[in-house]
């Protein structure tokens, strides 16, 4: 799983970069669909994050969801008994595992996603799968793109979500949950002064120095939870850094993505680093600090607290 | 080669290494000033000079990271050009390389497969995984060894055929396990570009011994290496025990090969390159190639890598790629230029 | 040094190359090995070098058998020169002569002078000492043929052994190589066995000679012993004249019309040749190849016509050697002409002698029989009678049709034979008794 997780999130990123005005169409949408009026009828037509108008017939009642955060997202918008497929990463929550997987997001079937008869297929952004999204579209089965870059825009993608389901006010209450926590946290932010906080590097390998830099979620969710990401001084999104580069910004906290904060710890020729020295190095989990989805916060409070050490 | 130019030939490229070794520990992605680069190393290993006022990182920055990787880079390219020679003047083959007969691949499959079980059980195993390489290289030699075997003989030609269809065979091994692997391909993809990045110490021991006897055996054999390019017949005939001569030189060139892809991936052309041009210079005597090489080889995979840590600073590109774009080219010029020299 | 073969054999899979071969060379000898392509020859000179192992039997060399020796104590005592002289990479010519002393050197010695003196000595013995600096690549076949003996001379060796050390030399150096091979056995005690192709290079320098014949000796010995036309016959299927050397009288070969049918249109007509004094043996030869049935006379015992006909085995009327024809020999000559159905008359020098020949020649002529009379030369030239002679060659002249060039003779052949076919069909000729 270890360069699982940073790919995963590496697909995220061209997504983001493809992603050119996503988020104002998305809140046009919201506007050209007016309030939230609970009840509304369907036909019901929406703009997804690709600026593609999308009218759903009626209420969806089988769902497909092609990324994880998605799962996410409908399972805590109470929709998760409506959710008939989906893909092999999707692990969050539990019942998601029992659904029928209809590959990864390297290997979508088509042919098995129209087996399940959906009435709507949720999916991130993504050029590689374009194809299949042509494929489902002629077949007359609606998708729909869902594809949040910042924590704002988590929030309207589960307003989104919720709408696009009938569930606005599962998603209302979610979001406003959601707020609240977020605003707890950045108060409690807030009070540490900007040259206290931890200097943050993010490790996504050990073969290669991946590590993320500005413009990408995870580093936003450092910054929040009180970090200073170290890479975003260098580069946008994912790239890789040379070692001396590397050496040269010193981190005192080292936050890897998958297990492998002994090998870390006991790299020979790293060890005056001063993360490596403090023992500031820390496994997280991926899923809750990379996953745009309603478990966000929670990320932010684990990051909050490894820094906070 | 005379003697007195012998000599002076091996101090000139010395001195060129030496000084390319000093050179490319005082350049990399961070600025460091030349005297403080010289001060650190004097200081780390005959502490006379005191570098107690240089902060720690630019201290672990020159000790730690560049000083091992030019040190690496030296010896796998000393290793590589040394495994190429003697490749091409056993198989008497100048297209071969220390790739030629699958060394590399099964040093592919082996860290592929130490990748995958990283992977599937999410252990920390990079350390392992130079030994994993090293297993797949040493299996693929005996395999390709035995393939060729005829009777008690291993006719060039069936070792080339061999080489070539069990570096084949496993190509198709690894195109298979990059399919388990899934989004895993990354990391393969950058071992087979073959790179220096992300390597320390323990690396350099791993290859040292190898180079240190396997060039041993291979100076030792020098002679017999040239005797075998009047062909296997004339070499039995003047004296040389053919068959022993070749299985030693086939399993110390594999060896030191093996050693170096472990640590260093894929990294193409020295082996096929650097041979040609000192060949130019020194002629085809092994007395003076072997060792020639070896210099020529790491003073030239020091610089490339060079190149790759510094060309797109802060990132790197792997050193594969450079050795190709330079070597290539080259391979061509060569071609045109001395076909006789080549005959092919 | 001695070398004795003793029942070697050797298969290659399922082929037996060799087969009880037992021979032995004598110290200092030169003996080569002849026999066409695939009698094993090329394997015989393996098995004695140690490149192939004989499946049964042994070779000793000196006191030692072969199989004792180390590779370095073998490249010490003999030195192969083969047929394959490639050498990969840009060796220079000295470079390649130096690595006949590798037998010599440890691991880490280099070259001494003393090696290097003798690099120079066999440069100089081959005749290569201006190739010296020179890439061995660039080198022509025989010159690397000479390079490789040079390197093989350097290995100062007791036994040397060549595989067709000329086959890429022209006729110059195949005669200078074999010269200082020879030198090398008589002079400095070296033995040498060499694989020859060439029969009368082989016979003339050699000392003892083996023919091999499918994988066995068929003879071995002296040179005039082996070399014998019915020797030859059986082991290349041709016919072959073996004459003594003009001057020195080793064994030569000369070639004859094959045995093979090739290309016979003659079918079996008679013609019948009036020569002598070496103007008809190539027309005879033509002949009897063309697949005529070739007749003579009358010619003198001895004269180089008489010996052509013997060799062509080609019916002869024999006169004694020094003799005019006699008119009993006239007699025979005539009653030979009876059944021929062309006659030839080539340029023979005319004495008093062999004038009953022009007779002869005539009265065919007066029979009606196509009498064709060689006229490549002037006839003044070759009258020796002064005067009866050219009277009775103008006579014949006017009766016989004039032929200036040899190819023309045998197209007007070839028109009367199929004009007239039917005609002059002899298909079953006796040839008379004759002398063989």
């Amino acid at each position: 799983m270890r360069k699982r997780n940073w790919l995963v999130v590496m697909l995220l990123v061209v997504f983001t970069l493809t992603l050119v005005a996503g988020c104002g169409q998305e809140n046009g949408g919201e506007e050209a669909n007016g309030d939230t009026d609970t009840g509304k009828t369907y036909p019901l037509t929406l703009t997804d994050a690709a600026g593609r108008e999308v009218t759903l017939a009626a209420k969806p009642e089988r769902i497909v969801s092609i990324m994880p955060s998605l799962t996410e997202i409908l399972f805590a918008l109470d929709a998760g008994e409506r959710v008939v497929g989906v893909t092999t990463y999707c692990d969050y929550p539990a019942a998601a595992k029992e659904k029928e997987v209809i590959g990864d997001l390297y290997n979508l079937n088509p042919e098995s996603i129209l087996a399940l008869q959906p009435d709507l297929v949720l999916v991130g952004k993504s050029e590689t799968l374009q194809q299949t999204f042509d494929f489902l579209e002629q077949a007359g089965t609606p998708y729909f793109v869902v594809d949040p870059q910042t924590l704002d825009e988590i929030e309207e993608s589960i307003v989104t979500v919720a709408k696009l389901i009938d569930n606005q006010a599962a998603g209302e209450a979610l979001v406003t949950q959601l707020k609240a926590d977020r605003l707890a946290l950045e108060t409690k932010v807030a009070e540490i002064p900007a040259e206290e906080r931890a200097k943050v590097f993010v490790l996504l390998d050990t073969n290669v120095l991946y590590t993320v830099g500005e413009g990408t979620f995870l580093s936003e969710m450092i910054t929040t939870a009180g970090g200073n990401n170290l890479a975003s001084e260098i580069d946008d999104a994912y790239f890789q850094v040379s070692e001396e580069a590397f050496f040269e910004l010193d981190p005192e906290v080292i936050i890897c993505t998958f297990p492998m904060r002994d090998e870390v710890l006991a790299r020979e020729t790293w060890q005056d680093l001063s993360a490596i020295k403090s023992g500031k190095v820390y496994d997280v989990d991926a899923n809750s600090v990379s996953r745009p989805g309603p478990r966000y916060v929670q990320g932010l409070e684990l990051l909050y607290e490894v820094f906070a050490k | 080669m005379k003697t007195r130019n012998k000599y002076l030939l091996y101090t000139l490229l010395l001195s060129a290494l030496v000084v390319s070794v000093i050179l490319a520990t005082a350049v990399g992605a961070v600025a460091i000033p030349p005297r403080e680069t010289f001060q650190i190393i004097i200081s780390r290993l005959t502490g006379l000079w005191q570098s107690s006022d240089i902060p720690a990182t630019t201290q672990a920055i020159i000790w730690n990271l560049r000083l091992p990787r030019v040190l690496l880079g030296l010896l796998v390219g000393a290793s590589l050009a040394l495994a190429g020679v003697s490749f091409q003047g056993l198989l008497r083959n100048p297209l071969a390389d220390p790739f030629t007969i699958g060394v590399s691949s099964g040093a592919a499959v082996g860290a592929t497969i130490a990748m995958l079980l990283q992977q599937t059980y999410q252990i920390s195993f990079t350390q392992m995984l130079p030994i994993f390489a090293f297993a797949g290289a040493f299996l693929a030699m005996f395999f390709v060894y035995n393939l060729a075997r005829i009777g008690g003989q291993v006719p060039v030609v069936t070792l080339l055929l061999a080489g070539v269809v069990v570096s084949s065979f496993l190509s198709a091994v690894i195109s298979l396990l990059m399919v388990f692997a899934g989004e895993d391909m990354q990391g393969i993809f950058f071992w087979l570009s073959g790179g220096l990045l992300m390597r320390s110490w323990s690396e350099i021991w791993f290859v040292l011994p190898y180079l240190l006897i396997g060039s041993i055996i291979l100076f030792t054999y020098a002679r017999d290496l040239n005797v075998l390019l009047m062909g296997e017949e004339a070499a039995l005939t003047l004296g040389v025990n053919v068959e022993r001569t070749k299985r030693v030189l086939l399993v110390t060139a594999s060896l030191i090969t093996a050693a170096a892809v472990s640590v260093s991936g894929m990294i193409g052309f020295v082996g096929l390159i650097i041979p040609h041009a000192v060949r130019i210079v020194t002629g085809p005597d092994h007395r003076v190639l072997l060792p020639a090489s070896a210099l020529v080889g790491a003073t030239f995979l020091i610089w490339a890598d060079v190149v790759a840590r510094t060309v797109m600073i802060p990132k790197e590109i792997p050193v594969g790629i450079i050795t190709a774009f330079v070597g290539a080219p080259f391979f061509i010029y060569l071609l045109r230029k001395k076909k006789s020299e080549i005959r092919l | 040094m001695r070398i004795e073969i003793q029942d070697i054999s050797f298969t290659y899979g399922n082929h037996q190359v060799l087969e009880g071969t037992t021979f032995h060379v004598s110290s200092g000898k030169f003996v080569g090995i002849i026999g066409p392509n695939g009698s094993g020859k090329t394997t015989l000179l393996k098995v004695l070098s140690r490149i192939l192992q004989p499946t049964a039997g042994c070779v000793r060399i000196g006191e030692q058998s072969l199989s004792e020796l180390t590779q370095k104590e073998l490249a010490r005592t003999m030195a192969v020169v083969s047929q394959d002289t490639n050498v990969g990479y840009q060796f220079s010519v000295e470079d390649v002569v130096l690595m006949g002393r590798a037998p010599y050197l440890g691991r880490f010695q280099s070259e001494s002078l003393a090696d290097y003196e003798i690099a120079r000595h066999a440069l100089e013995v081959t005749g290569c000492t201006h190739l010296r600096d020179r890439s061995i690549l660039e080198l022509s076949g025989g010159e690397r043929q000479r390079v490789t003996i040079a390197r093989a001379l350097a290995q100062q060796p007791k036994v040397l052994l060549l595989d067709e050390p000329t086959s890429h030399l022209d006729i110059g150096y195949q005669q200078e190589i074999l010269d200082l091979v020879k030198r090398l056995s008589t002079v400095e005690g070296l033995t040498v066995v060499a694989v020859l192709h060439d029969l009368n290079l082989a016979a003339y320098f050699c000392h003892e000679l083996v023919l091999m014949h499918q994988g066995k000796i068929l003879a071995c010995g002296q040179p005039t012993d082996v070399l014998t036309a019915d020797n030859i016959e059986k082991v290349y299927a041709t016919r072959v004249l073996v004459t003594p050397h003009p001057v020195f009288g080793t064994p030569q070969i000369s070639l004859l019309p094959g045995t093979r049918e090739q290309n016979k249109h003659g079918e079996n007509h008679q013609i019948h040749v009036i020569a002598g004094g070496g103007s008809g043996g190539e027309i005879m030869r033509d002949l009897c190849d063309a697949g005529y049935k070739v007749t003579a006379g009358v010619l003198s015992v001895g004269d180089s016509d008489w010996e052509a006909a013997r060799a062509l085995s080609i019916p002869v009327i024999s006169e004694a050697p020094f003799s005019s024809v006699s008119p009993e020999r006239h007699q025979e000559n005539l009653a030979m002409l009876e059944t021929a159905q062309a006659v030839i008359l080539t340029e023979i020098p005319l004495g008093h002698g062999n004038l009953l020949n022009l007779e002869a020649a005539l009265q065919a002529a007066a029979a009606g029989k196509p009498v064709y009379m060689i006229e490549e030369k002037p006839a003044q030239n070759r009258d020796f009678t002064g005067g009866p002679g050219q009277e009775l060659l103008t006579k014949v002249q006017q009766q016989a049709q004039s032929i200036r060039e040899k190819t023309e003779l045998y197209r007007a052949l070839a028109e009367q034979f199929s004009s007239s076919g039917q005609l002059n069909d002899f298909t079953d000729v006796t040839r008379p008794a004759v002398d063989q």
